[in-house]
């Protein structure tokens, strides 16, 4: 029968059993002569005594030591066997309770409720001195589930019943962790981890529990939920991106979604969107099985500050993922200033400001000449554009310019499109570029496009997430000369900069080799054109928004994470929470949620996980991501199917108060021996037990005989 | 005592105490002179010992002629002679003697004082008193005094001597009996801590001469009680044996052997005709004395 040790730390304190022999040592070291007048009595009375005093020693250090040894052996809590001993139980519930766990058993209830059912059946088959804990793969604020084994089954019980389903993905791997963790911290001789889930592949795909090792008291049993197999259509909804900056109030925001249906029949669904001033738009559509379709669904809001957006598939059968929720942080309307006239910057003004007005982007495109540049840049404008040869020669405007980059502006150089000279007044010192001569090439030569990662190639990259704005061809160009700094976005064929940006101090500086003139090059008449000059304008600002855009479940990180936190929900799920930033659990599922912390507003939107919605569960049998770890999968069904093997009717036998008690006896006894001589009968006793051979008289032994 | 010195072993104070106490003897004693104590000759005390027929040569006023008035015969009416005493005392001088445990004084400085009190008596009463120390010998001896006055030097004396060495008391015994060649009160003052059937030996050579014996066993309470507890390791102050023994273990069975040897001691005295006395060096030397004065 294995024997093993819960707390095999104890161990070190076995040496402890050597501090009665030091003891013994010590004192004997220690002992004290005396002088007597006489030896005469002593050799006349027992000649034996010597011996029998050692073994009455002996007998009390070993018995000390035994004491001991019993002592930390208890502490280290031993179990004897792990089967069918009937010692306390710790038993700890872990509720898979992520999207997919709302679709139905092929019995009709949802498999969140057949794990609430469960878990309650296993709260109840505790018995007397077991302890039961339940935890929930994702944390969720409005369950009130008690943590700790400290709870009362009664409690525990209630607060398991009606679980709300939520959207994210479960992190099971980094949630099993932290049971096993939790489970280590009860002090029983068997614990047992109980996982109710229907092993979505998705989630039991996700992380690794490689490195744990499971003590050996410790049982995981993994309980198998069964999902009822998907016959229709089964459509998630998932915004592809979104704008991770402002956005100029009034302007029509797309948003791009994808419909994925992951049923085999073809599913006839409506997108249904609604926003915070109550317009509401709906849209059909068809998805084939197994297929994916791309919409796209505007939205538009008047004002500045935040604005939500609600979008959901109505129609599906879908258990999860059919909802998200988008959150925008809207500006006023903007104003971009040309310095010059129209002409100077060819197409420029129209990507800035499609149709000549503020009504499509939000931005208006102010044309003022020098005289007006120092009082315009001090409305501080969204951006301001020059050509490189009309760079302020009034030092006061020049000056202004500088301030209004150095505190956060964005300048866009482009050169005049109409110039051919090649002469022009250098730009300031800071800047740190210039234009070189003309190229004209005989051939048109193709523009390579740089720094794939860079936000102002946001909406344009393609599958391979490489920017792509089509064929670009340059057919005349002036090559930048440019200082430190600077990152190059697209070059000439030759390896000449064509365009390239640099930050200074808190604003950006956008140089531009090719005039914004299909005499110059293709890029004007490039659909993304406009989009470019957009991620241009407003690139740098996606660091200032005070928007989060995040799936359900996923991990949130506060401003101040050790702050007081108040949050509630403005739409979605409904949430009111209030309380230390570090004990928040997370946004489980899809709404928008408003944060505010000291003084300060944020806003976090989130959506559903798509993968919640891919009906694809691993079969009944071991689980892959614990392979390392002895686990049962056993089969869920109903409630009723836990049998007793599956509650923890198996343990292993406590012995530490087997061991107390041996203890306690042997220091009864210790202490009977070390005092048998104040007690007649001990004494009697003491030598009764004593070896005969003991008591005989020893060969040559001298018997009483005196001094002479 | 006219000395203006305080003797060690007889403060002014005790001798003060006993100066009324007598010591007298069991046997007739041979003294040189007229004293206290009854002697084995016939003499002109006042106490009648017999009569006899007159006989010639005797002088005519002995003749008690109340008696020949009555029977008509010459009757001499002899008395009992009375004379001094001598006494001997013999103190052990042994290592064993300088045990103090429980008492307030060593077993030895309590056997000086006991000699120097009884010493002091038997010169106040008019006897001679000798001294002498033994070990496995008489290793000292101070001829006998009669008065204070030559009392004094033994008393100076006696607090120079240092007990020491292993003790043989029989042969101190034997060699004392050949030493005194008059009838003598000796007076032995030692722990007694050889076999009984030695002591035996000494004290019938002494009684054998016709000498009156008196035994004074001095012994330090903790040697009855064992008072130590536990693991003690004990060292013979004689012989620097060491044993290790259990105190309390051993206890009762150590007091028991030592009652028995002190049982064994006091009937060998008996047998022998000697006065036994076990003295604790916690008693007071005034009541040890009184014991013995008031003993006849």
């Amino acid at each position: 029968m294995p024997f093993f040790l819960t707390q095999p730390a104890m161990a070190w304190l076995l040496p402890a059993i050597a501090l009665p022999i030091l003891f013994h040592l010590f004192f004997r070291l220690r002992r004290s002569v005396q002088e007597f007048p006489s030896l005469m009595f002593f050799l006349r009375i027992d000649p034996r005594l010597s011996a029998k005093r050692k073994v009455h020693e002996w007998l009390i250090l070993i018995l000390r030591c035994l004491f001991i040894a019993l002592f930390i052996l208890a502490l280290a809590r031993p179990l004897l066997g792990t089967k069918g001993s009937g010692g306390s139980v710790a038993r700890l519930v872990l509720i898979d309770n992520s999207g997919s766990m709302a679709a139905l058993t092929p019995g009709g209830v949802s498999k969140l409720t057949l794990a609430e059912r469960a878990t309650q059946k296993l709260i109840d088959s505790g018995k007397k001195g077991d302890v039961t804990a339940v935890e929930l793969m994702i944390p969720d604020p409005t369950a009130t589930i008690p943590h700790g084994f400290d709870a009362s089954p009664a409690a525990l019980r209630d607060s398991v019943e009606k679980l709300p389903p939520s959207d994210g993905a479960a992190p099971v791997a980094k949630s099993v962790r932290l049971a096993l963790s939790s489970l280590n911290t009860a002090i029983t001789a068997e614990r047992e981890l109980h996982i109710v889930t229907d092993l979505q592949r998705k989630n039991w795909s996700r992380g690794d529990l490689g490195g744990e090792v499971l003590a050996p008291n410790v049982r995981i049993i993994v309980h198998y939920i069964e999902t009822a197999p998907v016959t229709t259509g089964s459509v998630s909804i998932e915004p592809v991106e979104t704008a991770a900056h402002a956005i100029p109030a009034g302007r029509i925001i797309p948003v791009r979604v994808t419909l994925q249906n992951h049923g085999p029949a073809t599913a006839h669904v409506r997108l249904n969107t609604t926003d915070d001033s109550g317009k509401n738009v709906s849209h059909t559509a068809e998805v084939g099985p197994n297929a994916s379709i791309m919409l796209t669904v505007t939205f538009s809001f008047a004002n500045p500050g935040f604005h939500w957006a609600q979008a959901w598939v109505e129609g599906d059968v879908a258990p999860t993922a059919n909802r998200a929720c988008l959150g925008f942080w809207c500006t006023d309307v903007e104003k971009v200033l040309f310095l010059g006239t129209k002409s100077d910057f060819a197409a420029l003004p129209y990507a800035v400001a499609p149709g000549g007005n503020s009504d499509l982007s939000g931005i208006n495109a102010a044309f003022i000449g020098q005289d007006q540049l120092a009082a315009g840049l001090s409305a501080k404008p969204l951006a301001a554009a020059l050509t490189w040869e009309n760079w302020p020669a009034d030092g006061a405007a020049a000056q202004a310019l500088q301030d209004y980059v150095r505190h956060g502006g964005t300048l866009i150089l482009s050169p005049s499109p109409e110039t051919a000279t090649t002469v022009s007044r250098p730009a300031a010192d800071w800047i740190g570029a210039r234009l070189e001569a003309l190229q004209s090439p005989k051939d048109p030569e193709p523009i390579t496009l740089l720094q794939d990662g860079d936000a102002i190639w946001h909406d344009l990259r393609n599958a391979e997430g490489r920017p792509s704005l089509g064929l670009l061809r340059a057919f005349q160009y002036r090559p930048i000369k440019l200082g430190a700094d600077w990152k190059i976005l697209a070059t000439s064929a030759q390896g000449a900069p064509l365009l390239a940006q640099r930050n200074y101090e808190q604003g950006r500086v956008l140089a531009s080799g090719l005039a914004f003139s299909p005499k110059w090059s293709s890029l004007p008449l490039k659909a993304g054109f406009v989009v470019l000059i957009q991620n241009a304008l407003f690139g740098g600002q996606s660091g200032t928004v005070p928007v989060r855009m995040m799936k359900a479940a996923e991990d949130y990180s506060f401003d101040f994470t050790g702050e007081q936190a108040t949050i509630k929900s403005l739409a979605g799920s409904a949430l009111q929470w209030q309380g230390s930033a570090r004990d928040f659990a997370g946004f489980p599922r899809t709404g928008v949620y408003e944060i505010k912390q000291q003084d300060y507003l944020n806003w976090v939107a989130t959506t559903g996980n798509a993968d919640e919605a891919v009906p694809d569960y691993f079969p009944l049998g071991p689980v892959p991501l614990l392979h390392d770890l002895p686990h049962d999968t056993l089969p869920l069904v109903h409630e009723n199917d836990l049998a007793d093997t599956e509650l923890g009717q198996n343990s292993g036998l406590p012995l530490y108060r087997w061991l107390l008690l041996v203890g306690l006896v042997v220091l009864l006894a210790e202490t009977w021996l070390a005092n048998e001589r104040s007690s007649d009968l001990g004494k009697r006793l003491f030598h009764a037990l004593l070896p005969s051979f003991f008591s005989k008289k020893p060969a040559g032994a001298k018997t009483g005989s005196f001094k002479t | 005592m006219s000395s203006a010195r305080a003797f060690k072993y007889l403060p002014p104070r005790v001798a003060d105490q006993i100066r009324g106490l007598g010591i007298s003897s069991r046997r007739p004693m041979q003294g040189g002179i007229q004293g206290l104590h009854r002697s084995p000759d016939f003499g002109a005390s006042v106490e009648f010992a017999e009569y006899r027929d007159y006989i010639e040569g005797d002088a005519p006023n002995l003749i008690d002629w109340s008696v020949y008035a009555k029977t008509d015969r010459y009757m001499i009416r002899r008395f009992q002679d009375e004379t001094s005493l001598r006494a001997s005392v013999l103190i052990d001088a042994s290592a064993s003697l300088n045990y103090r445990q429980t008492g307030p004084v060593t077993k030895f400085e309590y056997a000086c004082s006991l000699a120097a009190g009884l010493m002091y008596l038997l010169v106040c009463q008019g006897d001679a008193a000798a001294l002498s120390f033994f070990t496995d010998k008489l290793t000292q001896r101070f001829a006998p005094v009669a008065s204070t006055e030559t009392l004094s030097p033994i008393l100076l004396e006696m607090e120079k001597v240092e007990a020491t060495g292993a003790g043989d008391i029989e042969k101190s015994m034997h060699e004392a009996a050949e030493m005194l060649k008059q009838r003598t009160l000796v007076i032995v003052i030692s722990d007694l801590l050889q076999p009984t059937a030695q002591l035996a030996r000494g004290i019938q050579h002494l009684q054998h001469n016709r000498h009156d014996v008196t035994i004074f066993h001095v012994l330090d309470a903790a040697e009855i009680a064992l008072p130590m507890h536990g693991l003690v390791e004990l060292r013979d102050m004689e012989t620097s044996e060491k044993l290790l023994i259990e105190a309390d273990e051993i206890r009762p069975r150590y007091a028991k052997a030592v009652q028995g040897y002190l049982a064994e001691v006091s009937r060998i005295c008996t047998a022998c005709g000697a006065n036994y006395f076990t003295v604790e060096t916690r008693t007071p030397m005034i009541e040890t004395l009184a014991k013995r004065a008031n003993l006849f």
